[in-house]
């Protein structure tokens, strides 16, 4: 099957991701985790 | 440009499937911090009950939030009930949606608890049905998800209405044995404390 447009750019784009992640970006991306999951643990307990 | 965050994205995305006529729930990497310990992924998975008469029209509203994808990919993974990627243009993250069609997917929609966060409001999969998708993918690491469920939300599930729902993934062992285990691991905690108080 012929591999989708959105599927082909976040191919390319995870093998740039991988090569470029540097310590900020990941730490970045950490902490938008962290901080999604300290807000839903809130919303769930309200 | 600022990047999107998750929560952003999540809520972003939310109020676009909402636009276009839809609803959509939130499974694995968002419906895990909800219930669970969060993991280290730029991976998030949705359920969409979106007709594909609305099609167009989500493109349009996806495109206004630097969301990418394409009628035709929606249509492919409609049809052969495959994942269609929702790129994020904004941001590192990326969420693979699934059209909700079976019946078991039918009611992952309609059970899904509604979050509410000032940003906006988004849903997830129930806890029970959080657990049970977990046992079943059967993992390492999903088991490790589910210890971490257990231990966060242990109080919030229902026992009534998870017993069905395991029993129908054929993962009612699975379950009780890892909620004995942290009974057990629990039951050990509260001694410790004790025996530090004296």
């Amino acid at each position: 099957m012929e591999e989708s447009e959105a599927r082909r750019l976040k191919r390319l784009r995870d093998t740039q991701l991988d090569a470029a992640k540097t310590v900020e970006e990941r730490f970045w991306m950490m902490n938008s985790l962290s901080l999604f999951a300290v807000s839903v643990r809130e919303a769930v307990r309200r | 440009m600022t990047k999107r965050d998750l929560t952003h994205l999540v809520v972003d995305l939310s109020y676009s499937v909402e636009r276009a006529g839809g609803r959509c729930v939130f499974m694995g990497a968002v419906a895990l911090p909800v219930w669970g310990r969060p993991r280290g992924t730029t991976e998030a998975e949705v359920l969409l009950l979106l007709p594909p008469t609305k099609f167009e029209a989500f493109c349009e509203v996806l495109a206004g939030i630097e969301v990418m994808t394409t009628p035709k990919d929606l249509r492919e993974a409609y049809a052969e009930r495959s994942y269609v990627t929702l790129l994020d243009q904004r941001g590192p993250f990326h969420v693979d949606g699934k059209f909700a069609r079976s019946p078991a997917e039918l009611s992952l929609v309609a059970s899904a608890k509604r979050i509410e966060l000032p940003e906006g409001t988004f849903y997830v999969t129930a806890v029970e049905e959080t657990i049970a998708l977990k046992l079943s993918y059967g993992g390492g690491q999903d088991l490790e998800d589910v210890r971490g469920i257990l231990a966060t939300s242990g109080d919030e599930i229902d026992p009534a209405r998870i017993g069905p729902i395991l029993a129908k993934l054929g993962v009612a062992q699975a379950y009780h044995r890892l909620a004995e285990e942290n009974a057990i691991r629990e039951a050990h905690a509260v001694q410790t404390r004790r025996k530090g108080e004296e």
